[in-house]
């Protein structure tokens, strides 16, 4: 099964940012020597498939702005209108982007509320267990 | 020239906050690769220390209920693994076809509960008693598998820590407008977001219709719960919560029917929808603390709402309300983001024109989607009323 509405949203900016982001992430796992040739391939094709996409927006905005010419000027004839017009713009990415960190923030605010809401005894008992959990690995 | 006020929002954004945007991502960027997570599954030593009989090998479970249709492929299936399976276990839940003669006449062992158990869960918990090998399979009774699927899957747990693995799901149907929107969904799903989530080590959920489980940790977790009408979300998210692994393997796959109706599609959609949001508030206390799993049920449930009342509320209003139609553009302005994973798969699979055949129901199957979960979100934390009916839906 799958959750939610794929492809909509927040959700398919923070795929794209996370495509984005794990060639560098694995870098960084490289340098460490954490590194396995399966998790590039990964990372690769992750990376392959958000530069296909991104491209995929510029042509499509491409497309529209030449079709949405032609029939203008067809209607228009005396009026020159620009040939190249690109209906891709970047800044609703960017309100998504506004939009996602506006959500993650208030995921952290409210985890740091609900963490200073645990009562002491149950603090102490998490940081044991977690102590715990660090010296079995 | 006045600009618009649109382009006078994106630029206020662009410029005031988009920049400072950015550089909190880079920092959230940063610190996530402090900890890179990687599937080690380090956590919890001892789980292989479970030296019995039956060591590395498969039983699988499959739950059945009026299946006799569907049965026999699934069987087959099974027994053509590369991986040969020790013992299928056909878990026939009363029903009131020839289900478990099907089952029998092909070799394997029916068992049948004192009375139907009511859910998918139900019948697994009822069979996992019987299991005896290091690893149990569920697998539903309309699902095929490629044959080399569990041989893929196995290695997965070569990894200590792993819990459960699941494979990339490929409706064995495709003809129906349902089907077809399924079709896309699921390639857009299996091939872009979840190689995401397991390469973050943490897939949303272990599919129901296919996966593999250590059967020690899937006892000692009292099998499936029957909380919730998602028993595989809740499953993983347990097991996430206990610190366990979960694993996606891209190149197990699996074939289940899907609902090829609007009546099975209705009951399918209203179980996932419901059981999702059931998940959320049961385990949200557990998972908020659980890095990259909080950010993307944080952004299903998000986008659940968000996106919903968008698509059934503000697009139809506003090219109502400006007699304009490029408004109803915004159904399938992501057109390009749904095609490229699912082109690059399709190629693989020779199914290119299948693709193109289906995407405009993929579109569709959205929309009704989203009413689905609009209806579930309402019920579920509005009305809190919690929908606890099982109805069987593929």
């Amino acid at each position: 099964m799958t959750a939610g509405l794929p492809g909509v949203g927040i959700g398919g900016v923070f795929y794209l940012l996370c495509a984005f982001m794990m060639p560098f992430a694995e870098l960084v796992n490289t340098l460490r020597g954490r590194t396995t040739r399966k998790r590039w391939q990964t990372a690769l094709t992750q990376f392959g498939f958000f530069c296909g996409i991104m491209s995929g927006f510029w042509i499509t905005g491409l497309l529209l702005g030449k079709i949405i010419v032609r029939s203008i000027q067809a209607e228009m004839a005396s009026r020159s209108l620009p040939q190249n017009l690109n209906f891709f713009n970047i800044q609703p990415l960017f309100i998504s982007l506004a939009t996602l960190i506006a959500v993650f923030s208030a995921l952290r605010i409210s985890n740091y509320i609900c963490d200073r809401r645990i009562p002491v005894s149950r603090k102490s008992a998490l940081k044991t267990a977690q102590a715990r959990k660090r010296r079995l690995s | 020239m006045s600009l618009h006020p649109v382009q006078v929002f994106c630029r206020f954004w662009l410029d005031k906050i988009g920049k400072w945007g950015i550089l909190f991502l880079l920092m959230l960027t940063l610190k996530e690769l402090e900890e890179p997570a990687i599937n080690t599954g380090q956590s919890l030593p001892g789980i292989f220390l479970d030296r019995k009989a039956g060591k590395g090998q498969v039983t699988v479970l499959v739950p059945a209920y009026n299946e006799a249709r569907s049965i026999a492929d699934t069987i087959h299936s099974l027994r053509a693994q590369t991986f040969p399976v020790h013992e299928i276990i056909v878990v026939d839940d009363v029903s009131s076809d020839d289900t478990g003669d099907v089952a029998r006449s092909l070799g394997c062992r029916v068992i049948v509960p004192p009375k139907n158990t009511g859910s998918k869960a139900g019948a697994q918990n009822f069979a996992l008693q019987y299991v005896d090998t290091e690893f149990t399979m569920a697998i539903d009774a309309d699902t095929t598998l490629a044959a080399d699927a569990i041989e893929k899957l196995i290695p997965a747990f070569d990894e200590p820590g792993v819990a459960a693995a699941c494979g990339f799901v490929v409706p064995r149907n495709v003809e129906t407008v349902w089907e077809r929107g399924r079709y896309v969904e699921y390639l857009f799903a299996f091939s872009f977001y979840k190689p995401i989530q397991d390469y973050f080590a943490k897939p949303l959920i272990s599919s129901g219709c296919f996966s593999l489980y250590r059967t020690n940790i899937l006892k000692e977790n009292n099998g499936w719960s029957m909380r919730t009408l998602a028993e595989d979300m809740d499953l993983t998210w347990s097991y996430y919560a206990k610190g366990y692994s979960v694993r996606f393997i891209p190149d197990a796959v699996c074939y289940p029917i899907e609902p090829h109706n609007f009546l099975f599609l209705r009951k399918q959609l209203k179980r996932w929808s419901h059981g999702f949001i059931q998940n959320v508030r049961l385990h949200w206390h557990k998972i908020r603390s659980i890095e990259y799993l909080n950010y993307t049920v944080t952004i299903a449930l998000w986008d659940a709402v968000a996106a919903s009342l968008v698509y059934m509320i503000l697009l139809p209003v506003l090219s109502i309300l400006f007699l304009n139609p490029v408004f109803l553009l915004g159904y399938v302005i992501d057109i390009p983001a749904v095609l490229v994973p699912t082109f690059m798969v399709a190629f693989r699979r020779n199914e290119i024109f299948r693709l193109l055949a289906s995407l405009p129901a993929f579109f569709i199957l959205r929309a009704v989607n989203s009413i689905f979960l609009l209806e579930a979100i309402w019920s579920e934390t509005v009305l809190k009323r919690t929908f606890k009916v099982y109805e069987k839906g593929h």
